[in-house]
């Protein structure tokens, strides 16, 4: 008896037994096949479904905005991981930008960077973070360039 | 515009996750325009796309949050890399600093230094092709495959593997050959053959 949906193949004769390893041989091969199909597609298209396939990963609302809000609502220090480097920043205002990536507006004020480190509140992706944890110390919001109406959110869940 | 229904009606299924929305795709050929004009200005100099997606041009999608860009960048005084003027371009174009990426066009680009000899010649001898109507340039999938296992971090062994696995043109072996062994690296390559069995 054969396995269904394992002889989708062209050289496979109709009612012709199949035993368990050659039908997952076959199944093996069509997603090879598949997989260079889909390496052929123009880059541009490649880009775009890996876009999209991001844009649903940052569409989800993480378990940790609650401790980002939580932060945000205590004034507390926030830390987490980011690209490899450990961040100490000051949260801001989290919410979900214009393309839908969920992110915190914060300024670093310590722990590691790639280059000096810069008083300026930047955003984070929020799929980025690794690692959250709320901080015991406190902080004072008073970052004169702070927007509560922050143009770069479509969306804002909580702020200072 | 994006927008699953199937995977919306996953996400329901799973407590403490929530769909968002749908928002706009980004356009690679407009970020491609734009790197292209920051390079053109002087801003950046050669540049080259290194990364997930230079191993995404020659084999299948791969899941990754951010475009890498390698470029030659200006140095300030004391010889020390400068992104400043960069930054602050890019800022009057109203794009935002996001981590340590910079959303153009809607999607996260990283705009990285040569840092080691093996990345300059990446970028020095990346591939020229074409994105709609504007011309980039790509890591060739040899130097993908170097510059991955220079920094040999898990993720960046997936993508070797994916490559090997998908690629839609064979690998040059003489050339990888010679790249590995300018650079030190055939160590880690036989390594990672042998571990594939």
């Amino acid at each position: 008896m054969g396995w269904k949906g394992a002889g989708r193949s062209s050289s496979l004769d109709e009612g012709e037994p199949l035993t368990r390893q050659k039908a997952l041989e076959r199944i093996l091969e069509a997603k090879r096949l598949r997989r260079r199909e889909l390496a052929q597609l123009p880059f541009e298209e490649k880009f775009r479904m890996v876009a999209e396939m991001g844009q649903l990963a940052r569409s989800i609302v993480y378990p940790s905005s609650s401790l980002i809000c939580d932060a945000i609502s205590r004034r507390s220090l926030l830390e987490f991981d980011y690209d490899g480097l450990h961040r100490i920043v000051q949260p801001y205002c989290h919410g979900t930008t214009g393309t839908g990536r969920e992110s915190l507006r914060a300024i670093q004020i310590g722990g590691e960077s790639r280059g000096r480190l810069i008083a300026s509140a930047k955003l984070w992706i929020v799929a980025k973070m690794v690692e959250v944890k709320v901080s015991n110390q406190a902080f004072v919001p008073n970052d004169p360039h702070y927007n509560r109406n922050d143009s770069a959110m479509a969306s804002i869940h909580c702020r200072v | 515009m994006f927008r699953s229904s199937f995977l919306e009606a996953r996400l329901d299924k799973r407590p403490g996750l929530r769909f968002c929305g749908s928002v706009a795709t980004p356009d690679l050929e407009k970020i491609v325009e734009r790197l292209n004009d920051l390079q053109r200005r002087g801003v950046i100099g050669l540049h080259a796309i290194g990364g997930a997606f230079a191993f995404i041009f020659y084999a299948e999608p791969i899941e990754t949050l951010d475009l890498d860009v390698f470029a030659d960048l200006p140095t300030g005084a004391g010889g020390l890399i400068s992104l400043d003027r960069l930054y602050s371009e890019l800022r009057s174009l109203g794009y935002d600093a996001v981590g340590d990426a910079i959303l153009i066009e809607g999607f996260p680009v990283q705009i990285l230094p040569e840092t080691t000899p093996l990345v300059h010649e990446a970028v020095a001898e990346a591939r020229t092709i074409q994105v709609g109507k504007q011309e980039t340039r790509v890591f060739t999938p040899e130097h993908s495959i170097a510059v991955a296992l220079q920094t040999n971090r898990p993720k960046d062994r997936l993508k070797i593997e994916h490559l090997l696995e998908s690629g839609r043109e064979p690998l040059d072996k003489e050339l990888l050959e010679v790249i590995l062994q300018k650079h030190g690296l055939e160590g880690r390559w036989k390594k990672l053959l042998a571990g594939r069995g």
